[in-house]
């Protein structure tokens, strides 16, 4: 060790240096206090040995000028001392010393002080070394995180989640806490939202975020519903995510023309729907274990539907905000949770009152990195037409010229949703594109008719009441479940024409029809329930043959038509 | 009659400065003997804070060498300086000087010193 040695006494000094040199330790000496300041700055010592009494600076002093100039962590400073006051020597602890040597000088006494202080100071190398590598490992993996982050973010993007019917609570780590929330536009307008929470923290949690916002995505642009969704991801992230590590959701629906809305919550803490105008409000909890759990096999997926007008809201929420702890560990908790949101019921922003509520009550700004939250109301009408892309003029593409037939039976119509599919080998056709979410509407309308209506017989009337919504909908599945006869025919023709194309929608179904004559005596009022408005306004022409059971509608295209 | 120079001690210091005692014993004795002239120099009455500071110093090496008498009068001189009350009886430089120059002569034959 490099050991500094002030000691104004000349006999003292010489006689410990040579002891210490004995030792094999490299000595420097310092003849008084100021001088010792300076060789300790030049020579940087292990170890400091002091002595007391000295002119210009004593002991003391140099010790507490010493400690503070240096950047070190830790050295020992020793005090040489022939003082025997109690109080003079605590003195010496006081000043910043570790230790003191009685004088005169016992070589036997210095030699275990030494080496004892030499074993400190080689474990706080090692924990100075160990420290280095760990803060090296620690930036390493922060640069590693953010860069996972951009990318995480490039394709779990927040969609149309910045529109302005959704407020909305999410970390900008959110993904290394495992939250997800995603938004798009539906094809035929409304909106699709999905709220994730993958249990765990840190990447094992990320991963499943990517192929999750992958299939959201992908799926919700050509059209598949909320079961044919739900299905594909779980059955990705039953594959993917390791054991242990599952992906609790809650997916939203919006139909903003029928007002309704459609939910699915798998795992996920209650999510509240409230009407701001009568002040009321309804649980939705879990009905499905989370995603990743179950094997595709038994994966089944039953939605309930209901009013969504433009007086309801819908919260939803991860665990974060009813596991956020105060500083007694005492948790949120759905209760509080509950009456913040009867309390700020009417508020134009739940969320952010929601937040600061949590702020407050866990008086630490960082508890909120864990909270997800997602306050949604009706979107306007303004349904998003598709992107176009039609740089290349007039050129026809893909299927402008072609025909195609299909026939559901039974079980295939309980289990397959033909709509996604014909959309997209219609689409191939390019020009088409701008036109995407009225053909989707159309069809849509004409397929849901027939198979509601049409197979199923459901009287379109049920949808009218407030309550109607959600028992046509649990009607509509339990009907489907138990389906075995029956069937509709799907035909879509697509012709080019001059100016662009027409397409020929023919659907035939094998229910009893409906009462054509009075449509046509009554005028269209009494069907609004099969959306027959719209598809009157959307379509050149609708005819009903068959007593009901079949019907054609043509949907007449142009090139660089200007879309509302 | 209090021991004038522990042996032993010398003894030990010879077997920790190797060849170099004969300098650290020269060098003891040019330190001191500059120090008791500083010390005589002084003012009983007025100066205690310098006497305390040299007795002190005095006290230090010479226990190390293993000058005994010395050594305990230079404490006497030490404490009662720092209580502020050095006299004409307990403050004797003929006694001081008497007792370091005992040891040195002492010393010096062993260590066949020119003195």
């Amino acid at each position: 060790m490099k050991i500094l040695i002030a000691d104004d006494n000349t006999t003292d000094r010489i006689i410990l240096s040579r002891v210490l040199e004995n030792l094999g330790h490299e000595v420097i000496q310092a003849l008084d206090g100021a001088l010792a300041v300076s060789q300790f700055t030049e020579h940087d010592p292990d170890l400091v040995l002091l002595d007391v009494l000295m002119p210009g600076y004593d002991g003391y002093e140099v010790a507490e000028i010493i400690k503070e100039q240096s950047n070190r962590a830790w050295f020992p400073i020793i005090f040489l001392t022939s003082l025997t006051e109690a109080s003079d020597l605590a003195r010496c602890i006081d000043a910043g010393g570790d230790d003191f040597v009685s004088k005169p000088i016992n070589k036997i006494i210095i030699k275990a002080k030494i080496d004892a202080f030499e074993r400190i100071i080689n474990l706080y190398r090692t924990v100075a070394e160990q420290q280095e590598k760990i803060a090296f490992h620690n930036e390493h993996l922060i640069q590693e995180q953010e860069a996972a982050k951009r990318i995480f973010n490039n394709i779990a993007h927040r969609g149309c989640l910045e529109s302005e019917n959704i407020n909305y609570h999410l970390s900008p780590m959110s993904i290394f806490n495992g939250d997800l929330m995603l938004a798009a536009e539906r094809p035929m307008g409304g909106m699709r939202l999905l709220l994730a929470d993958f249990t765990g923290h840190g990447l094992p949690a990320a991963i499943g975020a990517m192929p999750a916002s992958e299939i959201f995505y992908g799926m919700t642009l050509k059209g598949f519903s909320i079961p044919d969704l739900m299905v594909e991801m779980n059955k990705r992230l039953y594959g993917v995510l390791p054991r242990g590590i599952f992906c609790c959701v809650i997916v939203i629906d919006i139909d903003t023309r029928d007002q309704t809305l459609t939910i699915w919550n798998a795992g996920a803490p209650d999510s509240y729907l409230i009407n701001t105008e009568t002040g009321t409000f309804e649980s939705i909890s879990s009905t499905h274990l989370p995603l990743g759990i179950q094997s595709p096999e038994k994966f089944e997926v039953l939605c309930k539907g209901y009013e969504f007008t433009p007086s309801h809201k819908l919260i939803a929420v991860t665990d974060g905000i009813i596991e956020a702890e105060d500083a007694n560990g005492q948790m949120f908790g759905e209760d509080r949770l509950l009456q913040i949101i009867k309390k700020e019921l009417c508020e134009e922003n739940i969320c952010e009152a929601l937040i600061k509520d949590v702020d407050e009550f866990c008086g630490r700004k960082e508890q909120t990195d864990d909270v997800s939250l997602l306050e949604v109301s009706l979107p306007s009408i303004t349904a998003e037409e598709g992107v176009s892309n039609s740089s290349q003029g007039n050129q026809l593409s893909g299927t402008s010229d072609s025909a195609l037939c299909l026939r559901l039976r039974g079980p295939s119509l309980a289990n397959f949703d033909p709509i996604p599919m014909v959309m997209q080998t219609l689409l191939t056709c390019s020009n088409l594109q701008p036109h995407r979410a009225r053909v989707f509407t159309v069809l849509s309308e004409l397929y849901n008719n027939a198979l509601d209506h049409g197979v199923l017989g459901l009287d379109s009337q049920m949808k009218s009441s407030t309550s109607g919504f959600a028992n046509y909908y649990k009607k509509r599945a339990q009907d489907l479940e138990s389906l075995e006869g029956g069937f509709v025919d799907v035909s879509v023709d697509h012709q080019p024409t001059e100016t662009g194309g027409k397409l020929t929608f023919e659907l035939t179904d094998s229910g009893s029809g409906f009462d054509v004559e009075r449509l046509l005596k009554e005028g269209i009022k009494d069907y609004s329930g099969r959306g027959l408005p719209l598809l009157l306004n959307l379509c050149d022409s609708i005819d009903y043959l068959d007593g009901g059971s079949r019907v054609i509608a043509c949907y007449i295209w142009s090139f660089d038509e200007e879309l509302d | 009659m209090e021991k004038i120079v522990d042996d032993n001690m010398l003894d030990e210091l010879c077997e920790i400065m190797g060849d170099d005692i004969n300098m650290l014993i020269e060098s003891y004795i040019s330190d001191s003997k500059a120090k008791l002239i500083q010390i005589a120099e002084l003012d009983p009455s007025s100066d205690q804070e310098n006497i305390f500071r040299l007795a002190h110093s005095l006290k230090g090496s010479s226990r190390n060498i293993g000058v005994l008498a010395f050594s305990n009068y230079c404490d006497t001189i030490e404490n009662n300086a720092r209580d502020n009350c050095l006299n004409n009886e307990n403050y004797d430089l003929e006694k001081l000087n008497g007792f370091f120059n005992e040891a040195v002569a002492l010393i010096g034959q062993r260590f066949k010193l020119d003195q």
